[in-house]
């Protein structure tokens, strides 16, 4: 049943085998971190446009869908930032291909065809000075680390979905601590900004700290799932990333500033495709 | 046989209540958390000639209450849909 879903709400085609194989690897690590792994959800690898990971119950049965597609557009970020030249225009050429992509799904396709053609243009203009890509093996090992705590963070944040409503109140006792540990910490006044006086960097601490106890303190249990999401996803990725495929810290902590960072430029995306779509829709009847 | 989905909001669970009831076994209700952090509920079904009138139903009663409704086939999201025409826009995608 789960394909028939999968099939019917978005435009996808078969995950590639061999990354099947090292998702249920990744996947078997992370279930490791259940107490109580009955009932745990079933991963499913999926490989569509929509570039999503979700979870979901069927037929009172968990899910995790592991986007394949996710991590592929997470490394092509990674490859960006790491490109020897050209990365404003490599980058307006990916807004252009993830746009392109999204209006084909919205029904749009002559903006598709024209986000199509910006695409192109982009990526024709970033090679005009040669590879972009052409980098030391050292660096392409570098970005393969960043893909891989990228993609155990997705897996590891949507087990936390699975987890959350089955101990909520402990969950958050833990994300609770963890905040006000990071507050309290000393090094992080002279970490704000070396600009500011002493006063003003404790200041601007506090604001931070009151911000996030707010959030803790409003039981919009929306809001708190993602917190708790967010947080034990960050957690498994580094435990895993670190001690299982031997990446560096200093990675690991990159690798997941940078699926924030992501994540966020997705949705910006997601609101410019929204925005310009009605565009090409038909006007309403009368 | 393909099926639809027709995306609705957990918030408007209890208007949209009767007419996913009334599809009884013919749909799958589908809770879901996506990555980005959207919840929605999702409702499955083939559209047959038992389906069609009560999806039409469901899709034409969210539109008229001015509720988050949006119908999906193969990923791509059904545009044009009124209140009036659901039925009609249905067995389009039923005979596509």
């Amino acid at each position: 049943m789960i394909e028939a879903y999968v099939d019917a709400a978005r435009r996808s085609r078969p995950a590639t085998a061999a990354l099947q194989d090292y998702y249920g690897q990744v996947y078997e690590h992370l279930l490791r971190f259940l107490k109580d792994r009955s009932n745990a959800p079933i991963l499913h690898v999926a490989y569509t446009i929509d570039r999503r990971s979700e979870f979901l119950t069927l037929g009172g049965q968990g899910y995790i869908i592991h986007d394949q597609y996710l991590g592929q557009s997470f490394n092509k970020l990674n490859r960006i930032l790491f490109a020897r030249h050209g990365s404003a225009k490599l980058s307006q050429s990916y807004a252009s291909k993830w746009l392109a992509e999204r209006f084909v799904t919205l029904g749009c396709l002559k903006l598709g065809l024209f986000a199509g053609l910006l695409c192109r243009q982009f990526e024709a203009r970033a090679h005009e000075d040669g590879d972009p890509n052409d980098i030391p093996a050292e660096t392409t090992s570098q970005r393969q680390q960043i893909t891989t705590v990228q993609e155990c963070f997705v897996m590891g944040h949507e087990l936390a979905h699975f987890m959350f409503p089955r101990d909520q109140q402990n969950f958050m006792e833990g994300v609770r601590a963890r905040v006000d540990e990071f507050f309290s910490f000393k090094e992080m006044t002279a970490a704000v900004d070396p600009e500011l006086t002493e006063e003003a960097s404790q200041k601007a601490l506090e604001d931070g700290a009151a911000h996030y106890r707010k959030i803790l303190a409003s039981n919009e249990s929306e809001y708190l799932l993602e917190l708790f999401a967010d947080d034990f996803g960050g957690m498994v990725a580094t435990q895993l990333a670190h001690y299982i495929y031997k990446i560096p810290l200093s990675q690991c902590q990159l690798g997941l500033i940078l699926a924030f960072k992501y994540t966020r430029l997705f949705r910006h995306l997601e609101l410019l495709a929204r925005a310009l779509a009605p565009l090409e829709w038909p006007a309403p009847a009368g | 046989m393909t099926n639809i989905i027709v995306e609705l909001d957990p918030k408007d669970t209890e208007a949209n209540a009767p007419a996913i009831e009334a599809l009884g076994g013919n749909a799958t209700v589908v809770p879901s958390e996506r990555f980005d952090g959207v919840l929605v509920v999702q409702v499955m079904a083939a559209i047959n000639g038992v389906t069609l009138p009560l999806l039409a139903k469901l899709i034409s009663d969210a539109i008229r209450a001015n509720r988050y409704v949006v119908v999906k086939k193969k990923g791509l999201e059904v545009k044009g849909l009124s209140a009036d025409d659901a039925i009609k826009v249905l067995r389009e995608l039923k005979d596509d």
